[in-house]
C-alpha cells in the first residue's frame, strides 16, 4: 500500500518538472500544444500527490506502524481523528501536505479561463510546478542519490545528511514492523494546534501565486496592472489565511500552552509573521499601481520579498538552524533549502533587472501629502518591522559565526523595539483614510485631523489623569518615556477616523437615496466592498491593538504554593482583588497514554462566590511530557486566568500560577473583525470590478 | 565616677551596634515567589530553549530560582543578580544581549536601518515631487471620491455632494446644477 503512495510521488516529481521545462519551452516557441500538455501535466500532479495523501491517511488511520512515519506520530491509543491529522503532525508528512495544498492551488489557477491571461499562464505554470518540485523531491529521497558520488569526493558531512534525507519520506518503510508508534506530540493534540499548520500553510502556498503572476508579467512584459487584478483575490485570501494562522497560534499560545502570553517572538513565529509583513505591505502598495500606475518596481520588489520569506519561513522551522521550541531535527533539508532560496531570489532579481524598461511610473508623485506618499512611509514602516524581527532572529546565528559568542534575543529586544513602529503604523492607518490621492489641500486636512487628534489627545489625558501612568521604555535604554495612555490615545485617533469614515458615507447615501441609516450602510458594504471591508479590517487590527497594550503593560501574575483550604489573592488593575481557593485534586478521564489530574479552585471577589475554576495537568506517558492547560474566567474586561503547575503529597500541598490578563478577548474579537472585513473585501463583485478596472485605464485619475 | 559611667555608655553603645548588626540578616525579608520570579523571568533558561527561567519545570531552572531567592535576600539588586548569572553562565542566559562588543549590533543596525529608509525615502520623494501644483485641485473631502475612478473638481460644490459615491447619481447632479 505505501508503495503505491510512493510511486505516486515519484510520478508527481516526473510530471511537475515536466510541465515546468514543457511550459516554459512552449511559451518561448510558440507552441500551444505543448503548453496545453504542461497544464494537463500539472493537474495530473495536483491528482497524483491527492492520491499519495489518501495512502498516508490510509496507512496512518490503519496504524501501518511498519511505516516509519506512522511509528513517528501515531499510536494505538490516539483517537482517530488524531490520526487523521497527524498527516501534518512531524516533518515528512507536512512537506507532504504542504506540497498537497501547493498542487491544489496551482491546479485552481489552471482550471479558471484562460482568456487574457493566455500569455501569462505558461510562465505561472513554470514557476508553480517548479516550487512544486522541489518540495516534492524533499520527500521523494531522490537526494539520496547524490550521497554516493558526493561520499566518494569526500564531501562525507554533506553524504550523510543526504543520506539521512531518505527518512523524510512520508513512505518509507523499516526493516521490522513495531508494536506501537510514538503517538502524536502532546502540544499537537489539541484542535486548535490542528488548524493552526493547515492555515499557516494555505496562506504560504497562497503567496505562491500572485509571485507566479508577478514573474509571468515580468517575462512576458506584461507589466501593466492585469498581473496585479488578476491575482488580488488569490493575495487577499493568502493573506487571510496567514492572518488567521497567526492569530490561531497565538490563540492556542494562549489557551494551551499556559504560559500567560500568546506570542512570544519565538524563531518560528517570526518565520510566519515575516511573510505576513511583507504581504501586507504588498497588498497596500498594489493599490497604488492600480490607480496611479507607479511602484511598479516596488511592488515587484515586495512580491519577490514575499514569496523568498515564505520558503526562508519553511526553512527556519524545518531545518533547525535557530532552535526553538517548534524544532525538527536537523538534516540535509537546510541546506537545499537554502539553495533553493538563493536561486529562486537570484533569478527573480536578475529578472526584474532585466526588465526595469517596463517598469516605468505612469504617474509622478504630486506631493508628500498625498495617499501615494502615505503608503510609501507605511511600507517603510512595516519593511522596517520585518528587518528588526529578521534580524533579532537570525542574530543568535550571525553573533556565533561572526564573534563566536552565541547570544540570545529575547521578547523584551522586538517588544521595546517594534512596539513603537507597530504604534505609528497605526497613526499612520487613521491618516491615510483622510489623504487622498495625489494631493491633499493642507486646511481641508487639518480641519478632518482636527476631532480624531482631540479625541486622542482626550483619552491620552484622561487615562493619565484616571491613573494609567504607565511608561514604556525607549527602545535599547532603560529609561520609560513613554507613556501608555498615548497608545491608547493612538488607537482612539484611528478608530474615530475610521468610524466617522463610515458614518460619513452612511450620512451620504442617506441624504441622497433617502434610505435609512443600517440600510446605507448595507449598501455601502453591498457597492464598495474592498473599501469598506479594508476599514473593517483597520477596525478589527484596532481591537488587536487594545487587546496587545492591555496585556503588555498591565498583566498582573503571582504564584503560589498552597495546601488544601488556602487561598491566593490577586488584584486585578481594572476590577479589584480576587482570591482563589484550592479546595482539592483529582483524577480525570482521558485517553489511554495520558495522566490527567484536575484542579479545583474556588473563585470569590469583595467576599462574594463567583464560581469555580478547574485548571488540569496532562501528562503524556509515552513522551515523558507533561502539559499545563488553564482555566480562564473571560470578560471584556480582562481574563482571570490559571495553571496548576505542580503537587505533591497526592494533591494535600499544589502550586498555582495566577495572571490577570486585561483586555486580552479584544484580541480574538478583534480577530473576527479582520477575518469578517477580509471575507468582504475578496466578494466578487464584478460591478466593483468594473469600476476598478476602468480606474485603471490609460490616464487615470482625469480632472472633469 | 565619670570615667566608669563613660566605659559603661560605650560598652553599651558597642554591645547595642553588634546586636543590631547580628540581627540585620534576620531582618531582611526573605523574596517572596513573585518577586523571585520578576528577576527569573528576565533570564533565559540555559538547556531549554525560548523559554524563561520563571516558567521553566527543570530541576535546573528550580534551582536557579532559589538561588535569585537567596541573592534577593542578601539584599542584591535584579541587575548585580542578572551580572552573577551571566559573569557564570554566558551572556546567553540573559534574555537580551548585553550592550557591549558585537552584541551592540543587535540594537544599532535597526536603528541605522530605519533611518537609512527614511532618508532614502526623502530621496525618492523629493525627486518626484512636482515644482508646479496642478491646474485643478481636485480634493474630495475624506477621500471619497465618484467611482469612475475620476477625482472629480469639486472646488466651488457643496460639501455632500463630495460624499456621494455613485458616479450616475454624481452626473445627474452635475447637470442639475448647470441647468439651475
Amino acid at each position: 500500500m505505501a508503495n503505491v503512495g510512493y510511486v505516486a510521488l515519484l510520478l508527481a516529481l516526473v510530471l511537475s518538472i515536466y510541465a515546468a521545462i514543457a511550459a516554459l519551452v512552449g511559451a518561448r516557441r510558440q507552441m500551444p500544444a505543448l503548453v496545453l500538455s504542461a497544464r494537463n501535466a500539472a493537474l495530473a500532479v495536483t491528482g497524483l500527490l491527492t492520491l499519495a495523501v489518501i495512502v498516508l491517511e490510509y496507512l496512518l488511520i490503519s496504524g501501518d506502524f511498519r511505516t516509519l512515519y506512522v511509528a513517528e506520530v501515531s499510536n494505538r491509543a490516539m483517537p482517530i481523528f488524531f490520526k487523521m491529522t497527524a498527516l501534518w503532525g512531524s516533518q515528512a508528512g507536512s512537506l507532504l501536505f504542504w506540497s498537497w495544498l501547493m498542487s491544489l492551488f496551482g491546479g485552481a489557477v489552471l482550471l479558471r479561463k484562460w482568456g487574457n491571461m493566455r500569455t501569462l499562464m505558461p510562465y505561472v505554470i513554470v514557476v508553480t510546478q517548479f516550487t512544486l518540485a522541489f518540495f516534492v523531491s524533499l520527500i521523494s529521497g531522490v537526494w539520496t542519490l547524490l550521497a554516493g558520488p558526493l561520499g566518494s569526493l569526500g564531501v562525507t558531512g554533506t553524504a550523510e545528511l543526504l543520506a539521512d534525507m531518505a527518512t523524510i519520506n512520508p513512505f518509507h518503510q523499516l526493516g521490522f514492523t513495531p508494536a506501537d508508534g510514538n503517538g502524536l506530540n502532546p502540544l499537537l493534540r489539541h484542535w486548535g494546534m490542528i488548524i493552526h499548520p493547515p492555515m499557516l500553510y494555505l496562506g504560504f502556498v497562497g503567496f505562491v501565486i500572485p509571485y507566479a503572476f508577478a514573474i509571468a508579467a515580468l517575462a512576458t512584459r506584461q507589466t501593466g496592472d492585469l498581473w496585479i487584478r488578476t491575482t488580488r483575490r488569490w493575495t487577499l485570501i493568502a493573506w487571510l489565511f496567514l492572518s488567521m494562522g497567526l492569530l490561531l497560534g497565538a490563540w492556542w499560545a494562549y489557551g494551551v500552552l499556559g504560559w500567560g502570553g500568546y506570542w512570544a517572538w519565538d524563531p518560528v513565529e517570526n518565520a510566519a509573521l515575516m511573510p505576513w509583513l511583507a504581504g501586507t505591505a504588498f497588498l497596500h502598495s498594489v493599490m497604488i499601481q492600480e490607480r496611479r500606475g507607479m511602484f511598479k518596481v516596488w511592488n515587484m520588489v515586495l512580491i519577490i520579498l514575499t514569496y523568498s520569506l515564505v520558503i526562508f519561513g519553511t526553512f527556519l522551522t524545518r531545518s533547525g538552524v535557530i532552535s526553538s521550541v517548534h524544532t525538527f531535527a536537523q538534516s540535509g533539508i537546510g541546506p537545499l533549502f537554502l539553495g533553493f532560496i538563493s536561486v529562486m531570489f537570484t533569478a527573480s532579481v536578475v529578472l526584474l533587472f532585466d526588465r526595469l524598461d517596463c517598469l516605468k511610473s505612469e504617474n509622478e508623485l504630486d506631493s508628500m501629502l498625498s495617499r501615494e506618499a502615505i503608503f510609501l512611509l507605511q511600507n517603510l514602516l512595516f519593511l522596517a518591522i520585518l528587518f528588526v524581527t529578521f534580524w533579532g532572529t537570525i542574530f543568535p546565528v550571525v553573533s556565533e559565526l561572526v564573534a563566536g559568542q552565541k547570544a540570545i534575543v529575547g521578547p523584551p529586544f522586538f517588544n521595546q523595539v517594534n512596539g513603537p513602529l507597530f504604534a505609528a503604523l497605526v497613526v499612520l492607518m487613521g491618516v491615510a483614510l483622510l489623504m487622498p490621492w495625489r494631493r491633499a489641500s493642507r486646511q481641508k486636512l487639518a480641519r478632518l485631523l482636527l476631532w480624531p487628534t482631540v479625541a486622542g489627545l482626550a483619552v491620552t489625558v484622561i487615562l493619565f489623569a484616571l491613573g494609567i501612568r504607565k511608561f514604556a521604555i525607549l527602545p535599547g535604554t532603560e529609561t520609560h518615556v513613554l507613556p501608555v495612555s498615548l497608545f491608547y490615545g493612538i488607537a482612539t485617533f484611528a478608530a474615530v477616523i475610521t468610524l466617522l469614515e463610515f458614518w460619513r458615507g452612511m450620512r451620504a447615501r442617506h441624504r441622497s437615496t433617502g434610505k435609512s441609516y443600517p440600510s446605507a450602510l448595507w449598501t455601502l458594504f453591498g457597492r464598495n466592498r474592498r473599501r469598506y471591508g479594508g476599514y473593517l479590517i483597520h477596525i478589527g487590527v484596532i481591537m488587536i491593538a487594545l487587546g496587545v497594550i492591555g496585556t503588555q503593560f498591565f498583566q498582573v501574575e503571582t504564584q503560589r504554593n498552597l495546601a488544601v483550604g488556602e487561598s491566593l489573592t490577586i488584584t486585578s488593575p481594572l476590577t479589584g482583588e480576587y482570591s482563589l481557593m484550592y479546595k482539592g485534586l483529582e483524577s480525570l478521564p482521558a485517553p489511554e497514554d495520558v495522566n490527567r489530574t484536575g484542579a479545583t479552585l474556588a473563585v470569590s471577589r469583595g467576599g462574594r462566590d463567583i464560581g469555580q475554576m478547574n485548571p488540569t495537568h496532562d501528562f503524556f506517558i509515552p513522551q515523558q511530557q507533561p502539559m499545563t492547560i488553564p482555566a480562564m474566567r473571560y470578560s471584556l474586561i480582562e481574563d482571570l486566568y490559571v495553571i496548576v503547575a505542580g503537587w505533591e503529597d497526592g494533591g494535600a500541598t499544589a502550586t498555582f500560577k495566577a495572571y490577570v490578563n486585561p483586555l486580552v478577548n479584544w484580541l480574538w474579537i478583534g480577530g473576527l473583525v479582520f477575518i469578517l472585513g477580509t471575507a468582504v473585501a475578496a466578494w466578487p463583485d464584478p460591478a466593483e470590478d468594473r469600476r476598478h478596472a476602468l480606474a485603471g485605464a490609460p490616464g487615470r485619475v482625469v480632472p472633469a | 565616677m565619670n570615667k566608669k559611667k563613660h566605659i559603661h555608655l560605650w560598652s553599651f553603645i558597642v554591645l547595642a551596634t553588634l546586636a543590631v548588626s547580628l540581627a540585620m540578616p534576620a531582618l531582611a525579608q526573605t523574596p517572596s515567589v513573585d518577586e523571585i520570579n520578576a528577576v527569573a523571568k528576565k533570564l533565559s533558561c540555559p538547556t531549554c530553549s525560548g523559554i524563561n527561567v520563571a516558567d521553566c519545570p527543570t530541576e535546573t531552572c528550580a534551582q536557579w530560582r532559589a538561588k535569585i531567592g537567596e541573592m534577593l535576600a542578601e539584599g542584591r539588586s535584579d541587575q548585580e543578580i542578572l551580572d552573577y548569572f551571566a559573569a557564570r553562565y554566558g551572556d546567553h542566559v540573559l534574555q537580551v544581549p548585553p550592550k557591549r562588543g558585537f552584541f551592540v549590533l543587535v540594537w544599532v543596525l535597526p536603528v541605522i536601518a530605519i533611518l537609512a529608509g527614511l532618508a532614502w525615502l526623502a530621496y525618492l520623494m523629493r525627486g518626484w515631487s512636482r515644482k508646479t501644483p496642478p491646474a485643478t485641485e481636485g480634493y474630495p473631502q475624506g477621500a471619497q471620491e465618484a467611482e469612475g475612478g475620476a477625482v472629480v473638481a469639486t472646488s466651488g460644490s457643496p460639501d455632500e455632494s463630495d460624499l456621494i459615491e455613485d458616479e450616475y447619481l454624481q452626473r445627474v447632479q452635475k447637470d442639475l446644477e448647470k441647468l439651475s
